[in-house]
């Protein structure tokens, strides 16, 4: 999930770190993404109501 | 037959010769280009700071910054450059594995006496490499002008700007951003974008000077709470955060070495300093990523528009060191704590009673930690150069690295500055900033309308 997939340059194609666990990140990004919008929203909201 | 065999060996001759040319000039342009990028940089620390300081302080505060630059650029030809090439295998002068470092090198290479350093036409690579590296230099100190606003004195602050451009980081990036380096030929040390050896050790660097200049005035109540002292244009410093990042990617450009040419590490491939091979692909994944997830997270943990910018900065500076190594999902992931790491990090500074008006220490030096130890936790075990039986990257490798750019920083910052307060040279004085800089010392008024006008008859400078 974390670490080298390589241990010499000579012949390196597809070398970045969290290789084998590319899906696992992916989450994770898409999981910060969409709990930012949802607690960005909340606070948005919560401002507005705060003016009624 | 012969006749045919010798045109065509002529034709290849020529051929060759021809692709030699445009790769020696794509080489040229290419480190050429990163300057006016990085210059870039400079107008977005003017506005940035210029809009973080009240208005009775905004040109002192750019005058501070258009000197930094002005003066590191000499003292980098005189001193800094030659430190680069000397001092790689520690203080001892020697030759690193590599031979192109050493005492020897050195003055072949960078002797501000030298043949190298000046038009020369046979050589279209060292004056757009010290181009660059003296770009890095003038962010250092830009990295350092923000949190020093409104009470240093412009002299003194020049002197601690060539200090840290010219030989305190240069020092760090020879033992930690070349080939022959200590700390990447014996800890495997890997900081591809300089989140330790420019950001981190500037950013202590700064801590260190802030210990011996002291809050501004007002900065913090008896008890030792602390109030905020809002600068007059919020909008000139978060459009100057963005021209920073703007020309960040110049910076980063500057960080790879073309291939093709004599002194490249490789034929074909882009290379890191260190000689591994990396592709601008790989980079614009990941400083797209920094930027993205940095921000995103600040924009969580503050909602100010001002320490979200800040944090999209942070955020590629988080994943600096590793921007050659990451996958971009965990460049956002590894950003995402940087930039909620920031705002913690500049509450606890001002906790300690430093008053640090931009949130430098925060933003450049523990995030610049930050980045560097990521890679030992994320991207350990690649071979740290391209030779066999290199050191491989570890997080012990760069935990080392880390306390040495704390301890290079902090150590040069509090010891130099206090040299500069012993000579009565680093604060300014209590009247002069009360009534404002400007006011005391620059011939200018920034806002007339509003501040009044010019204080000598003619406006022009006394």
């Amino acid at each position: 999930m974390i670490g080298s997939p390589i241990t010499v340059w000579e012949g390196a194609g597809a070398y970045y770190a969290g290789s084998g666990s590319e899906g696992i990140w992916l989450l994770v990004a898409v999981v910060l993404c969409v709990g930012a919008l949802v607690v960005g929203a909340r606070h948005e909201h919560g401002a507005y109501g705060k003016l009624k | 037959m012969e006749e045919q065999i010798a045109s065509l060996a002529a034709e290849v001759a020529t051929l060759k010769d021809a692709a030699a040319a445009l790769n020696r000039s794509t080489a040229e342009v290419f480190y050429y280009l990163t300057i006016p990028l990085m210059v870039l940089i400079h107008a977005g620390f003017l506005s940035y700071e210029m809009g973080a300081s009240r208005a009775k302080n905004a040109l002192a505060a750019g005058i501070k910054n258009i000197l930094a630059f002005a003066f590191i650029i000499p003292t980098f030809y005189f001193a800094g450059w030659w430190i680069y090439w000397a001092f790689p295998t520690g203080l001892s002068l020697t030759a690193g594995p590599m031979g192109v470092s050493g005492v020897e090198y050195a003055n072949a290479a960078a002797s501000p006496i030298g043949q190298a350093m000046g038009p020369n036409l046979g050589d279209s690579a060292t004056g757009v490499f010290f181009g660059a590296f003296a770009m890095f230099a003038a962010t250092t100190a830009s990295i350092m002008s923000g949190a020093l606003i409104e009470r240093i004195q412009i002299v003194g602050f020049t002197i601690l700007a060539i200090a840290l451009g010219s030989f305190v980081w240069i020092l760090g990036a020879a033992w930690g951003w070349h080939a022959d380096g200590w700390l990447v030929t014996s800890f495997g040390y890997h900081d591809f974008g300089a989140s330790g050896v420019v950001h981190a050790i500037a950013g202590f660097f700064t801590l260190g000077v802030l210990i011996n200049l002291g809050p501004r005035i007002g900065k913090f109540n008896a008890d030792g709470s602390a109030n905020s002292i809002p600068g007059h244009s919020l909008p000139a410093t978060v459009v100057g955060l963005m021209l920073i990042i703007a020309g960040f990617w110049g910076f980063l450009m500057a960080c790879v070495i073309f291939p093709g040419e004599a002194w490249s590490w490789s034929s074909s491939a882009y290379a890191s300093i260190y000689g591994t091979p990396l592709t601008l692909s790989a980079l614009t994944f990941n400083i797209l990523m920094g930027f993205a997830g940095g921000g995103i997270a600040a924009w969580i943990a503050t909602r100010d528009p001002f320490w979200m910018m800040s944090g999209a900065l942070g955020g590629i500076i988080s994943v600096a060191a590793g921007l050659d190594l990451y996958w971009p999902p965990m460049a956002f992931a590894i950003a995402f704590a940087g930039g909620i790491i920031m705002p913690i990090a500049s509450r606890m500074v001002e906790r300690m009673g430093i008053d640090d008006a931009v949130g430098a220490v925060a933003l450049h030096g523990v995030l610049g930690i930050w980045g560097v130890l990521a890679v030992g936790i994320f991207a350990s075990g690649y071979p740290a150069l391209n030779v066999e039986g290199a050191a491989t990257t570890s997080l012990m490798g760069q935990i080392v690295g880390a306390a040495v750019m704390i301890g290079l920083g902090l150590g040069s910052g509090y010891v130099v500055s206090l040299i500069v307060k012993m000579i009565g040279l680093l604060r300014v004085p209590r009247e002069a900033e009360i009534m404002g800089l400007d006011r005391a010392k620059v011939p200018a008024v920034a806002y007339p309308e509003v501040l009044g006008g010019a204080h000598s008859p003619s406006g022009a400078a006394q």
